[in-house]
């Protein structure tokens, strides 16, 4: 358990996979860790390239897209 | 009230206050981020997530159903709950876009789109659960396949 209400249990083992029930409210989100550091870096790859409104639109413009 | 805003690729610009979006979670790796404006430019197919708080953060979006017309997925209660969303109708679904130098390679996230309830002025980035999309889809396969990717 951790906290009161999210509840860990492991479900089986089956060679080297392991899968494991989280039971919790419906208001915390579950992600596996790797998913949401995936998610961060490529939001913070996303506004590096700062990247200006006429370098963009003569971007579109020469792509017609 | 309409206030002005800086913003480094936009400059000044004027804001009003119900334009403004509240992410009350943040964006993943921008937490802290939690009041944003949608900018629109009538002669490009992006718009811009500009942050309320720092000048040079802005996303820049588009919508993924016009370069993948099967997109789908489905909107957990919860998310529905948090964004207080009635009616879908009232949502926008938009997708991150990453943009090298190569403006060809741009890349879209499929896997964590922007959904914002219009209504309610409420946003936030769901990552979809059980999914083959990906956070970096070319926006413009037919290149990538030339390229041999």
């Amino acid at each position: 358990m951790i906290g009161n209400e999210i509840e860990i249990t492991l479900l089986s083992i089956d060679g080297d996979q392991v899968k494991i029930g989280i039971k919790a409210p419906k208001e915390v989100e579950i992600y596996r860790q790797e998913i949401y550091q995936a998610i961060q870096e490529e939001n913070k790859e996303a506004v590096k390239q700062a990247i200006s409104l006429d370098h963009l639109k003569n971007l579109v413009n020469k792509k017609n897209i | 009230m309409v206030k002005k805003l800086k913003t480094t690729r936009f400059g000044e610009i004027e804001l009003n206050e119900e334009e403004i979006i509240h992410f009350e979670k943040g964006i993943p790796g921008f937490e802290d981020e939690q009041k944003f404006m949608l900018i629109v430019q009538e002669d490009l197919p992006f718009l811009f997530l500009q942050s309320l708080r720092t000048s040079d953060l802005s996303f820049i979006l588009t919508d993924p159903f016009s370069f993948f017309q099967d997109y789908s997925f489905d909107l957990d209660d919860q998310s529905k709950e948090e964004l207080e969303i009635q009616d879908v109708a009232d949502i926008n679904v938009f997708g991150i876009l990453s943009i090298p130098e190569d403006f060809q390679q741009t890349t879209i996230n499929l896997l964590a789109p922007i959904i914002i309830n219009r209504q309610k002025k409420k946003g936030k980035q769901l990552i979809l659960h059980q999914t083959n999309y990906r956070t970096k889809t070319p926006l413009f396969p037919q290149k990538a396949k030339e390229r041999g990717e």
